[in-house]
């Protein structure tokens, strides 16, 4: 089984089924990540294939000095990144709606402190956003983070650090 | 690390099901229709572009001068010498004739004017 050089070797020799093997790899980390910001189906699918599209427009230039991990995580906060953007005065508008629901199920009032927690971590400066989603939804080490970011590991730790604190302070968390 | 980063970091990750073969299809078909809306873009640059040249360089008309509706050499009219000009006299009509002489008159060529008046004569016979 080729692994992710490999195939976007191929695909930059012309093999346009390579990027579809190298897509299904990666297809359900990204979907879930995604869905972890968005909890929507159809958002984070949507969003998935504005991935995919920048990817397959982008892969043929790809010079295979990073990993493809990291290019691949890059292309998906600037992507959840401009979702927070775009979604800014969405989300005010669909605030009363929110309020209105009545939430005795267990379940469902966790789907509602996910989409409290959302949308206060939208409001973050871009930086401490970038690191909390990183942190969060993809799950990466703070060296991880650095490297996708172009931040030092220490300005992530001291980002990331603010970032809980704001968090503190809009959740009422004591 | 705290209570709150503890929590946070618990958030829920459901997995979600997509479906792969619909998933491509759809991305597929976005990559095609951006191969041809740029193939659009492209050909309607062109024609734009094919006008808009065609339109500055005023469709292969002539370049017409406008300043070649005036005589420049005015200077001419001054230093005619009107014994050795070469053209026929009788082409012109009486009045401009009478016009030279009286012209002739003024500026005090008295001699001149007879002898113009006399040539025209002598001119007019032969034709005759």
């Amino acid at each position: 089984m080729e692994n992710d050089y490999e195939l976007i070797k191929l695909f930059q020799d012309g093999d346009k089924a390579s990027f579809d093997r190298l897509v299904r790899r990666h297809l359900s980390n990204t979907v879930g990540f995604f869905y972890t910001i968005t909890r929507d189906k159809m958002a984070s699918e949507d969003l998935a294939q504005d991935v995919f599209f920048k990817l397959y427009k982008s892969l043929k230039k790809f010079k295979f000095q990073s990993a493809f991990s990291t290019y691949l995580y890059r292309t998906n906060l600037n992507t959840a990144n401009s979702w927070f953007t775009r979604n800014k005065w969405k989300k005010l508008l669909h605030l009363d709606q929110i309020l209105n629901q009545q939430t005795n199920d267990q379940s469902v009032e966790k789907e509602w402190l996910n989409k409290e927690l959302w949308d206060a971590i939208s409001k973050l400066p871009k930086k401490q956003r970038s690191v909390v989603i990183m942190r969060i939804a993809e799950g990466l080490s703070y060296k991880e983070i650095s490297v996708v970011t172009g931040m030092s590991e220490g300005t992530a730790k001291v980002n990331f650090h603010h970032a809980l604190n704001r968090l503190k302070g809009v959740l009422n968390y004591e | 690390m705290n209570e709150f980063e503890k929590n946070i970091l618990m958030v829920s990750k459901e997995e979600v099901h997509t479906n792969t073969d619909e998933f491509l299809t759809k991305l597929h078909s976005r990559i095609q229709v951006s191969k041809t809306n740029r193939q659009t873009l492209f050909v309607s640059s062109a024609i734009a572009f094919t006008f808009l040249f065609l339109i500055i360089t005023q469709f292969g008309a002539p370049d017409i001068q406008v300043d070649s509706f005036y005589d420049e050499d005015i200077e001419m009219l001054f230093e005619t010498d009107f014994w050795t000009i070469k053209s026929d006299s009788l082409d012109h009509d009486s009045s401009y004739t009478y016009d030279i002489a009286y012209f002739l008159l003024q500026e005090g060529y008295v001699w001149d004017t007879i002898e113009l008046l006399d040539e025209l004569g002598i001119e007019k016979e032969i034709s005759l």
